[in-house]
C-alpha cells in the first residue's frame, strides 16, 4: 500500500465531503425545488380559481322534475256565483271562457298561486297540492269581458260587459310572527313545513318564523269608461297613483284614458276619474286581436292576429295618429298567437302559430317617416324548435328572460337579447299550457297546463352571459344598433346588465398604446443616452434617479394626474399639444447652436453643455405658451350659425369648441384642416426626415469634404431649419387635400374630456420609463465592448456605433424592456383608475377617456355581490387580463429568443 | 478592457528572473527610477518613407504612467512588429494611433503623431474622419452579429455608400485580400458568426482593408488562433505588404521574426530598440532586446 505523500501545508486532506456541506447541499437543493414548484402551483391555482369561478357564468340552467297537482275546489270560501260572460261576442281571443282559469301568478316563494277564470273568479291554490284554499271575484255586478295584468307589481284592470273599468289591486300579503306566538297547530310544523291556515297558508321558516301568505284583493270602484258597451281589450301601465289606460269596447272604438287617484279623507276610499281620449281608429276588415300600451304610455299598439301593427302615437292624446304600420310575422300567412312584453315594457314579444317569438323595439332612426322618428324594429328571434303554437308570453320580473308556453306542452326559456335558449320544461301529457310564469326569483316556473298547476324548480344561473354577449355585438333595448357595451348596474328596476368586454379590452389596449406611445420612444433614447454616450461617472448618478421613479407608488401619479395634471392641462390645451413639437425642436435648435459655436469655447465650455441643450426644455415651454394661442386662433376658428336665419352670430376661436364643433353640428362651422395638421405633422415629420437622410446627407457629405466644422454645423442647422419649414409645408399641404374629403372629427381627435388618453399616456408613460429605461440600459450594457471597439475602428460615429451595432446587439433585451413595459402598461390600475374617468366608450379620440380591465375590476369588485353574474364577469375580465398578458409575453418571449439566438454567439 | 491595462507602475521592483544582471544596466537603472530613455534606433530606418511619425509620446492612465516619449516612424508599405513583455505598452500604443483611447475616461497624452504628416493629436483634428483612414484588428475576433457582406462593407455603410455595384466589387476585393473570398463566396448573406475562429479573423481583416487604409493596426491578431489559423494570417499579412503598411503587436517571437520588416521592442512603457527585423533577432545592438529575444525573460 503507498503512503499518502506528505503534506504540503502539513494539514490532512479529507477524503469525504464535509456533512455541513452535503446539508447545505441537500438544503438548498430541497429550498430551490420547494421554490420553483411553489411559483408553478401558486400560478396555476390563481389560474384555476379563475377559471371556476368564470365557469358558472356559461353554465346551462337546471330544472327539477315537476310537481303536478290537478285543482281540487274543495276549499272553504265559495264567493256568489259570477253572472254568465255576456253574450255580446265579449270572449277574448286568448280566453278559453267558462271557469277554466286563463292566468296564474305565483308568490315570491312559489308555495301559493292564483288563478284567473274569464268568468272573474280569482282561486287561490296550493301549488304543491293544488288545493283551493281561497277564493275571490273580480266580477262582483258587471261580467267580467276584459283585463290586463301586470308582470311586475299589483295593479291589474279589468273591463266589464257593461261599459265599465274597474282597477284592482291583487297582492300576495305576507305576515310574520315568531313561533311563541304562533297558534296552536302552526307552532308543530317541521322546518319549511307548510299548512293551511285562515285562507292562506302558513310556513315554518328556516329562522324559527311562522310566515302566513294571504292573497289580498282590493276591487277599486269602476270608473266610467265613456262607454255603455262591453269593454273587450283592454290594456294598462303606469303606477297605481296615475295608470294609463287604453281600451277597446265591442263598437271598437278605441280610447285613452289618464286616470287620477283622489283619496276622500273622510272615508278614506280612493276614487278614481280618468281623462279619456277617444283616439281615431283606423279599423280593418276583421277585429284587432290585442291592444297593448307601451312602458310610459306614450304610444298604443292594435295587433291584428294576421300580424299587422299600428302603431299610435299618444303623447299629445289629442292629435294621436298611427305613427306606422308594421308587419309582425316572420313570412306571410303566419298567425299571431300570443303578445307580450319584456319588464319595463319596451320590448314587444310576439309569439305566432309556428311555435317562435319575436321581439320589437323602438328605436330612432335618422330620417325616419314617422311623426316621433322613432321605428318599431325586430331585434331578435326565438327559434320554436318546432314547438306548437305560442299559447303564452311572459317575462321574468328581474331579467330578459321570456317563459313561453306553447300549445303542445313544452315551456321554452330564452334569455331575449343574447338570443340563448335556456332550456325547456314539458308538460307530462302534453296539455297545452294556457299560462305560465316564471317564480318572482326566476327559481320556478309555475305553469297552468290543462286542468293542472305544473311547478319546476329552475336553476337559471347567469342567463344575460353568453360567449357572443360577452365577445359580440349585441343590440340592446332603445340602442340605434348592435353594439359592444359595459355598464353593469342602472338606476331603475327594469335596468339590463350589458357585460360586453370589449370595451373594457379595447380601453386597456388604448390606454396602453398611449403610454407606450409616449414612453418607450423617451426612454429607448434615454438608454441609448446614458449607455453610449454619456459619462460613466454621470450615469452612476443618473440610472439610480431613473431607477428610482419607478419606486413611486402609481396611486400617488394616478393622483397628480386626475386631480393636478389634469385640471391644468384643461386649461392649457393648445399649449400643451404645441409643447410636444416645441420641446424636442428647441433641444435640436440649441443643440445645433452648440454646434455653430467657436471650437474653442466648445471646448471649454464642454461641461455645460448639457445644461446648455437642457436650455431645450424652459424655451419649448416658452416658444409653445406663445405658439400655442396663435395657432388655436389661427387654426380653430368656429363661427357660430344662427339656426334660423343662417347668418354668423360669432366667430369664436377656441380649439376645445373647434373639437365638439365637427359631425356635422349645424349650429357651428368650423374647418377640420387644424386637425388635420396635428394628425400630419409627425407623419410628415417622418417623410422629410427620410427625405434628408436619403437624398440631402449624401449630397451634403459630398460637397462637405473640405468644410471646417463650423460650416458645416452651419449647413446642418439649414438643412433642419428648411427641414422643419418643409414639415410644416407639407404638413398644411397634405391637410389641406385631406381637409376636402373628410373631417378628422370622430376619429382619433374629438371632445376633449378632462381626463383623457392624453393625460394617462403621460403619466403612465411616466410610470413605465423606469422600468423599461433600466432594462435597455442594461442589455446595451451587456454588448461586448470589442464591438463597439470596431466599429470605432472602423470610422463609425458613436451615433452609428449606436444605431448599427449597440442596438442590433441588444435588440433581444431591448425587446424585453418594452415588453416588460407593456405588461406593467396593461395591467396598471390606480393610474388609469385615476385619471380616465373610466367611461367604457369604444373611440380612438386622444382627449376622452376610457376603461380597462383592471380599473373596472377596482371599480366594480367591491360592489359585486358574490357569486352574482356581476361578481363572475369581473373575475372573467380578469381572466383576460391574465390570457392577454400571457399571450403577450409567450409571443415577446419568442421574438426575444429569435433575437438573442442572433446575437448572442459571439 | 484588458488589452489596455495599466503597466507597472514604475516606482514597484521589477520582478524577473535575470533581475540582478540587467539592474546593472544603466538603461535599466534608469527605468526603475521612472525615467525616459532614448531608443536604440537602427541606422537601417533612415531610408524608409515614414507614413506614421510618433513624435515624443506621452500616455497616463490617471497617475499612471503607461507610455514614456516614445519616438518611431513607422514606414510606408512594410511591416512593423511591436514585441515586448505584456504590460509594456504595445497595445496602449497601437490603440493610441487612432485614438481609441480617448474611449478611456482618465486618459491623458503629451507629445503627437503624425498620419502622412496631419496631427492625430491636433484640436481640430476629426477623430472620425482619421479613424477612417485607419483599419484596426483586436486581438479577439470581432464580426458584428450580420451577414458577411454586411460585415465587409460595414465601413462603406458608415461612410455612406450606398451603390450596391460599389459595395459588391469592394467586399470582392477585401475578402479576395483577406484570402477569404473562396470559401465564403457563396454564403455572404449568412451570419458572420457562423464562420471559425481563423475565418472571423480574417473576415475582420477583410472589414479593416475594405476602406484601404493607410495603416493597418493589429493588436495580437493571432492570439486566439490555432497554429494553421496563424500561419494563414501570416501568409496574408505577408500578401500585404507593400500594398498597406501593417503596425502589428504581438506577443509571439516567431511571429515576428517571420512576418515583419521591422521590429520594436518596448519595455516597461519605453521604446528600447527599433530596427529591421533580421537585425533585431540576429544582431541586437542591446544587451536587454538580446536577453528578451533569447527568452531570458518576459
Amino acid at each position: 500500500m503507498p503512503t499518502p505523500p506528505a503534506s504540503f501545508t502539513g494539514r490532512r486532506r479529507t477524503r469525504r465531503t464535509r456533512f455541513s456541506v452535503k446539508v447545505a447541499d441537500a438544503l438548498a437543493r430541497t429550498c430551490i425545488t420547494i421554490g420553483g414548484f411553489g411559483t408553478i402551483i401558486a400560478v396555476t391555482t390563481v389560474c384555476v380559481f379563475l377559471v371556476a369561478v368564470v365557469v358558472p357564468l356559461f353554465l346551462p340552467p337546471t330544472s327539477e322534475p315537476p310537481i303536478v297537482s290537478g285543482i281540487v275546489r274543495s276549499g272553504p270560501a265559495e264567493p256568489g256565483a259570477p253572472p254568465p260572460p255576456d253574450a255580446s261576442g265579449a270572449v277574448r281571443r286568448d280566453a278559453p271562457g267558462g271557469q277554466r282559469p286563463v292566468h296564474i301568478a305565483a308568490d315570491e316563494y312559489t308555495l301559493l298561486a292564483w288563478t284567473l277564470s274569464a268568468d272573474g273568479r280569482i282561486d287561490v291554490i296550493r301549488i304543491d297540492t293544488g288545493e283551493v284554499i281561497d277564493a275571490h271575484t273580480v266580477a262582483p255586478e258587471a261580467a267580467l269581458t276584459a283585463w290586463s295584468l301586470p308582470q311586475r307589481g299589483d295593479l291589474c284592470t279589468f273591463g266589464y260587459a257593461d261599459g265599465t273599468v274597474r282597477l284592482a289591486r291583487i297582492d300576495f300579503a305576507l305576515t310574520f310572527m315568531e313561533i311563541e306566538e304562533a297558534p296552536e297547530p302552526l307552532r308543530d310544523l317541521d322546518v319549511l313545513g307548510t299548512m293551511a291556515w285562515e285562507r292562506g297558508l302558513a310556513q315554518r321558516t328556516r329562522e324559527g318564523q311562522i310566515r302566513i301568505l294571504r292573497l289580498a284583493v282590493d276591487l277599486l270602484d269602476p270608473i266610467d269608461s265613456g262607454t255603455t258597451r262591453p269593454i273587450i281589450r283592454l290594456d294598462h301601465t303606469g303606477t297605481a297613483e296615475r295608470p294609463v289606460m287604453a281600451w277597446q269596447d265591442a263598437d271598437d272604438v278605441l280610447r285613452y284614458g289618464q286616470l287620477r287617484s283622489r283619496r276622500n279623507l273622510m272615508t278614506g276610499r280612493t276614487t278614481l276619474t280618468a281623462s279619456t281620449h277617444t283616439i281615431p281608429f283606423r279599423p280593418r276588415a276583421t277585429p284587432p286581436a290585442f291592444i297593448r300600451l307601451t312602458g310610459l304610455g306614450d304610444n298604443i299598439y292594435i295587433i291584428w292576429a294576421d300580424g299587422v301593427l299600428h302603431r299610435y302615437d299618444v303623447r299629445d292624446p289629442a292629435a294621436a295618429t298611427v305613427a306606422e304600420e308594421v308587419d309582425l310575422v316572420p313570412e306571410p300567412g303566419w298567425m299571431l298567437s300570443a303578445v307580450g312584453f319584456l319588464i319595463g315594457k319596451t320590448t314587444l314579444v310576439t309569439g305566432d302559430d309556428h311555435g317562435g317569438a319575436t321581439t320589437w323595439f323602438r328605436t330612432r332612426v335618422e330620417g325616419a317617416p314617422t311623426t316621433d322618428g322613432l321605428v318599431l324594429r325586430r331585434a331578435s328571434r326565438l327559434d320554436g324548435a318546432g314547438a306548437g303554437p305560442v299559447r303564452s308570453i311572459s317575462s321574468s320580473q328581474r331579467k330578459r328572460i321570456l317563459a313561453i308556453g306553447h300549445e303542445d306542452g313544452r315551456v321554452r326559456l330564452h334569455n331575449v337579447t343574447n338570443e340563448r335558449f335556456l332550456g325547456e320544461v314539458d308538460t307530462v301529457d302534453a296539455e297545452p299550457v294556457h299560462s305560465a310564469v316564471l317564480g318572482p326569483r326566476d327559481n320556478a316556473v309555475v305553469a297552468l297546463a290543462g286542468d293542472r298547476i305544473y311547478h319546476w324548480e329552475m336553476h337559471i344561473p347567469h342567463p344575460e352571459a353568453s360567449p357572443r354577449a360577452i365577445f359580440g355585438k349585441v343590440w340592446y333595448e332603445g340602442y340605434e344598433a348592435p353594439a359592444h357595451v359595459w355598464q353593469s348596474t342602472g338606476g331603475t328596476d327594469d335596468f339590463e346588465s350589458k357585460y360586453g368586454l370589449v370595451p373594457l379590452i379595447f380601453g386597456t389596449i388604448k390606454g396602453t398604446f398611449y403610454s407606450l406611445l409616449f414612453g418607450v420612444p423617451l426612454a429607448l433614447l434615454a438608454a441609448v443616452y446614458t449607455s453610449e454616450f454619456l459619462h460613466r461617472r454621470v450615469r452612476a448618478i443618473v440610472k439610480p434617479s431613473v431607477e428610482m421613479m419607478a419606486s413611486l407608488p402609481s396611486v400617488v401619479l394616478g393622483f397628480l394626474a386626475g386631480l393636478i395634471v389634469a385640471p391644468y392641462i384643461e386649461t392649457v390645451v393648445p399649449t400643451a399639444l404645441a409643447a410636444l413639437v416645441t420641446i424636442p425642436l428647441s433641444f435640436l435648435l440649441l443643440a445645433y447652436a452648440w454646434q455653430m459655436l467657436p471650437s474653442r469655447a466648445r471646448i471649454r465650455f464642454d461641461g455645460v453643455r448639457i445644461l446648455f441643450i437642457f436650455g431645450g426644455i424652459p424655451l419649448g415651454i416658452r416658444l409653445a405658451s406663445f405658439l400655442g394661442p396663435v395657432a388655436e386662433a389661427m387654426l380653430f376658428e368656429v363661427r357660430v350659425i344662427d339656426p334660423e336665419s343662417g347668418a354668423v352670430t360669432a366667430v369664436l376661436r377656441d380649439f376645445r369648441l373647434w373639437l365638439n364643433a365637427g359631425g356635422g353640428n349645424p349650429a357651428y362651422e368650423s374647418s377640420p384642416i387644424g386637425g388635420w395638421l396635428m394628425l400630419f405633422l409627425p407623419l410628415s415629420a417622418l417623410l422629410v426626415g427620410l427625405a434628408s437622410v436619403r437624398l440631402v446627407n449624401p449630397f451634403l457629405m459630398l460637397r462637405s469634404e473640405r468644410w471646417s466644422r463650423r460650416r458645416l454645423a452651419l449647413a446642418d442647422a439649414g438643412k433642419f431649419i428648411s427641414g422643419a419649414a418643409l414639415t410644416l409645408g407639407l404638413a398644411l399641404l397634405l391637410s389641406a387635400a385631406a381637409s376636402l374629403i373628410h373631417d378628422p372629427r370622430g376619429l382619433y381627435i374629438d371632445t376633449y374630456v378632462q381626463r383623457n388618453a392624453l393625460i394617462v399616456g403621460f403619466i403612465m408613460g411616466f410610470a413605465i420609463i423606469p422600468i423599461i429605461y433600466t432594462i435597455a440600459d442594461d442589455a446595451m450594457g451587456a454588448v461586448p465592448e470589442h464591438l463597439r471597439s470596431a466599429s470605432l475602428g472602423a470610422g463609425a460615429t458613436r451615433w452609428q456605433t449606436a444605431v448599427r451595432i449597440v442596438l442590433p446587439t441588444a435588440m433581444s433585451g431591448l425587446f424585453s424592456a418594452v415588453m416588460v413595459g407593456f405588461g406593467r402598461a396593461v395591467g396598471e390600475t390606480m393610474i388609469v383608475l385615476m385619471a380616465t374617468g373610466n367611461t367604457p366608450v369604444m373611440e380612438w379620440n386622444i382627449f376622452s377617456g376610457f376603461r380597462t380591465l383592471s380599473a373596472n375590476i377596482a371599480v366594480e369588485l367591491p360592489e359585486a355581490v358574490k357569486d352574482s353574474t356581476n361578481y363572475r364577469m369581473l373575475f372573467l375580465a380578469a381572466l383576460v387580463l391574465f390570457v392577454m398578458t400571457f399571450v403577450i409575453n409567450t409571443i415577446a418571449e419568442f421574438v426575444r429568443q429569435r433575437y438573442r439566438r442572433r446575437a448572442y454567439q459571439l | 478592457m484588458t488589452h489596455t491595462a495599466p503597466v507597472q507602475p514604475p516606482d514597484r521592483p521589477i520582478e524577473m528572473s535575470g533581475r540582478e544582471r540587467i539592474l546593472d544596466d544603466a538603461r535599466f537603472a534608469a527605468m526603475a527610477r521612472g525615467e525616459s530613455i532614448a531608443c536604440e534606433t537602427h541606422a537601417a530606418l533612415a531610408g524608409e518613407d515614414t507614413v506614421l511619425e510618433i513624435d515624443r509620446f506621452n500616455l497616463h492612465y490617471g497617475t499612471v504612467r503607461a507610455l514614456y516619449d516614445i519616438s518611431m516612424n513607422i514606414p510606408r508599405g512594410r511591416i512593423t512588429a511591436l514585441i515586448g513583455p505584456s504590460g509594456c505598452g504595445k497595445s496602449t500604443l497601437l490603440r493610441s494611433v487612432n485614438r481609441l483611447n480617448d474611449l478611456i475616461d482618465s486618459v491623458r497624452i503629451t507629445g503627437d503623431m503624425r498620419l502622412s504628416g496631419d496631427s492625430i493629436y491636433a484640436p481640430d483634428v476629426d477623430v472620425i474622419e482619421l479613424r477612417k483612414r485607419m483599419g484596426m484588428v483586436f486581438q479577439k475576433s470581432n464580426p458584428f452579429p450580420m451577414s458577411i457582406y454586411e460585415n465587409v462593407v460595414y465601413p462603406l455603410r458608415v461612410d455612406g455608400v450606398r451603390n450596391r455595384g460599389t459595395l459588391d466589387e469592394v467586399c470582392e476585393r477585401s475578402l479576395r485580400g483577406a484570402a477569404l473570398w473562396e470559401e465564403v463566396r457563396d454564403r455572404l448573406q449568412e451570419s458572420a458568426l457562423s464562420l471559425s475562429g481563423g475565418q472571423q479573423q480574417r473576415l475582420c481583416i477583410a472589414r479593416a482593408i475594405a476602406a484601404e487604409p493607410e495603416v493597418l493596426l493589429m493588436d495580437e491578431p493571432c492570439s486566439a488562433l490555432d497554429p494553421i489559423a496563424t500561419s494563414k494570417i501570416e501568409e496574408l499579412m505577408l500578401g500585404l505588404r507593400g500594398e498597406y503598411t501593417v503596425l502589428i503587436v504581438t506577443h509571439n517571437m516567431q511571429q515576428a521574426s517571420r512576418a515583419s520588416d521591422f521590429c520594436a521592442f518596448m519595455y516597461l512603457g519605453r521604446l528600447v530598440e527599433y530596427g529591421p527585423t533580421p537585425d533585431m533577432f540576429t544582431n541586437p545592438h542591446l544587451r536587454e532586446t538580446e536577453d528578451y529575444i533569447t527568452g531570458r525573460f518576459g
